[in-house]
């Protein structure tokens, strides 16, 4: 009833995915307030001049740490850059970092996952030890021995979140790819003589990327949250690179003259990190035919 | 009986239209299908049998009805004469062997045999519109491309009676007799010689079973298709089949032309089908003395625990000592009229048992 009916082929499978996002519908004010967020966030990892004419490393000697002003939004930071200029270009690389970690992270779990689920078996088994072990190793510890081996980048973060995260793809890939398999409709294929191949691609794919969607935005919430942890421990990106978690680390030496510097840099963190999980439930929500309003 | 070969073109006594040496289209022998259990849960090899022994044959242009209660192994037999399971014994289809085929080879034969799954809303995935869902046997057969492709789905469509408004619709906007046609059209899009049709009416009201069950008919005439129709209603199949074989716990205990089984059932089970058949004259309903099935007192039977001799032995109540030792052997009693008991004889003349059914 809430889906129209569609003719016309290539329009078919995006009208099927924007309804599924919950697009195609008029959306709820809330979900129109997290659109708006997120449109404005990438605007800021895109183009972020759009929010501020300063130079994130033009320094001030004149203002170090200096408190909130029409000038500095957010005040300064001890080499007197302005602080919400450094927050919004910090956006990009951040915001690299977890959509690269995390496609990584699918582009080794879904094959490995299709396959474990499809072969089952000893593949399925060798599979499953593998991620249990990785998953039992704690990222932290993984980070520090990647990056005391090759050395801090985004590049290496995303390594990491990429090795650390398709455990976790591949498993859910899995479960969903054993559970569709089992389904009338692809025994009909089998019988309508379908290729394993296209199997996989007509039916397999397509009913289970509903919950491989809903991880995504949890999956990057997590490396978001890492990266700051990392970034604190002196790990993550370096100077002059600018990340959420790299202002953290700088602000950390300030707590008591510029309470405000570290509150800032560790809300903006939080916010999107709890931004993400809101949309991930979004989706999910969207996806349920039992939670669809 | 086999004599005069007269041509009338009526669909029912298919089985005299044509020679009787002509050679089956599908023939079955000795299938058997295992399922193998898991490990922990202690299953011993063979008794876990889901289709033991099966012998079958299909003629050209006719449909055979199997007949059975729910796990007596119909849809397993219909999957494995596909190749769809894993099973012994010898499937031909047009005289060439199918078990052990696979890949590609199989693939192309898949376009000469389809199958019509009993639950259409489990059969057609729920993400796709009647569009695609015919469309994928067209495209993995690449049997057309383009606006032939829409042009032969719309055919298919107004081949089950339903029509190009259909073609932008998601299974769940359909009714069930509409899903079920859908279904049916599509394992008509790669022109099939046979199809297995599992159980196609029994997720449907009865209103539309009718419908859809004089479509089947309908097609199988205009398209001369060979039809294996599975089904535990007796009603239906003796509507739509010239020859039927009766299945009990994985093994087919009686088969023959579809009159004869109707009319001179010689095996108990078959007895009790036909007795439990609801009848349109209720003054007929009083002659049925209801001594061929006992309760079931043994819990639920299914097909992976078999008692030794004949398998219907605990529920019979002609059952002798013979019955419980013994497998009887699937006899032929008339031209093409088989029957697996020890007491077929004493069935057939109607004698009652000596034993009374549990009260």
């Amino acid at each position: 009833m809430t889906e129209r009916v569609h003719d016309g082929s290539p329009g078919i499978r995006t009208a099927v995915i924007t309804s599924r996002l919950g697009l195609s519908r008029l959306p709820s004010p809330a979900r129109c307030v997290v659109i708006v967020i997120w449109l404005l966030v990438a605007l800021a990892a895109i183009y972020p001049r759009a929010y501020t004419s300063l130079n994130p490393y033009a320094i001030d000697p004149s203002a170090i740490l200096a408190g909130p002003s029409s000038r500095h939004l957010l005040g300064t930071d001890e080499a007197g850059a302005d602080i919400f200029t450094r927050i919004i270009y910090g956006t990009r690389l951040d915001a690299e970092i977890c959509l690269f970690g995390v496609a990584i992270a699918y582009a080794i779990g879904v094959p490995l996952g299709l396959l474990a689920g499809l072969r089952r078996g000893v593949v399925n088994e060798i599979m499953t030890s593998l991620t249990g072990g990785i998953l039992a190793f704690p990222i932290v510890l993984f980070a520090l021995l990647v990056v005391g081996s090759f050395g801090a980048s985004a590049g290496t973060l995303i390594a990491i979140f990429g090795f650390a995260f398709f455990p976790q793809v591949l498993l859910m890939t899995r479960a969903q790819t054993m559970a569709v398999y089992s389904r009338g409709y692809v025994l009909s294929a089998r019988a309508a003589g379908l290729t394993n191949r296209r199997i996989i691609f007509v039916h397999i794919l397509h009913n289970i990327m509903g919950p491989l969607l809903v991880l995504v935005p949890q999956l990057m919430a997590t490396a978001l949250l890492a990266e700051a942890g990392l970034s604190y421990l002196g790990v993550g990106v370096q100077p002059p690179s600018i990340t959420w978690g790299a202002l953290l680390l700088d602000s950390s030496n300030y707590y008591h003259s510029d309470p405000l510097y570290a509150i800032t840099a560790g809300l903006v963190i939080t916010i999107v990190a709890a931004l993400l999980l809101i949309t991930g439930d979004m989706i999910s929500e969207s996806m349920d035919p039992l939670r669809r309003r | 009986m086999a004599a005069s070969a007269d041509l009338s073109d009526s669909p029912p006594p298919a089985d005299e239209r044509r020679p009787a040496d002509a050679p089956p289209l599908l023939e079955a022998r000795d299938l058997r299908v295992t399922y193998a259990r898991r490990r922990l849960a202690g299953g011993t090899g063979d008794s876990n049998a889901a289709v033991r022994d099966v012998t079958l044959s299909v003629p050209r242009g006719a449909t055979l009805g199997l007949v059975g209660e729910s796990g007596s192994g119909k849809t397993t037999t219909g999957l494995a004469v596909l190749n769809l399971v894993a099973a012994t014994g010898s499937v031909t289809f047009d005289g060439r062997e199918i078990l052990g085929l696979a890949g590609t080879e199989m693939r192309l034969l898949r376009r000469r045999m389809q199958m019509v799954f009993q639950d259409p809303s489990a059969s057609l995935d729920p993400r796709m519109t009647v569009r695609q869902l015919i469309g994928v046997p067209v495209k993995a057969h690449a049997i057309a491309a383009g606006n032939q492709a829409v042009e032969l789905i719309v055919s298919l469509l107004e081949k089950v009676a339903l029509n190009a408004g259909f073609l932008g619709r998601y299974p769940h906007q359909l009714s069930g007799g509409q899903r079920q046609r859908v279904a049916i059209a599509r394992s008509l899009a790669t022109s099939p010689e046979f199809i297995v049709c599992d159980e196609v009416t029994s997720s449907l009201d009865v209103s539309v079973q009718a419908q859809v069950v004089n479509l089947l008919m309908d097609l199988q005439a205009d398209l001369g298709l060979t039809l294996l129709f599975i089904s535990h209603n007796l009603g239906v199949v003796r509507q739509v089949s010239q020859s039927i074989a009766v299945m009990y716990l994985g093994t087919i205990v009686e088969s023959g032309p579809a009159e004869q089984i109707y009319a001179r059932a010689a095996h108990p089970y078959t007895r009790a089908l036909l007795e439990a058949m609801p009848s349109p004259d209720p003054d007929a309903q009083e002659l049925h003395s209801r001594v061929y099935l006992r309760a079931d007192t043994a819990g639920s039977r299914h097909a992976a625990s078999v008692p030794v001799g004949c398998v219907y032995a605990d529920r019979c109540p002609f059952a002798t000592s013979v019955c419980r030792e013994t497998v009887p052997e699937l006899l032929e009693r008339a031209d093409g009229h088989r029957v697996a008991c020890h007491h077929a004889d004493q069935v057939w003349a109607g004698v009652p048992p000596q034993s009374k059914g549990a009260a």
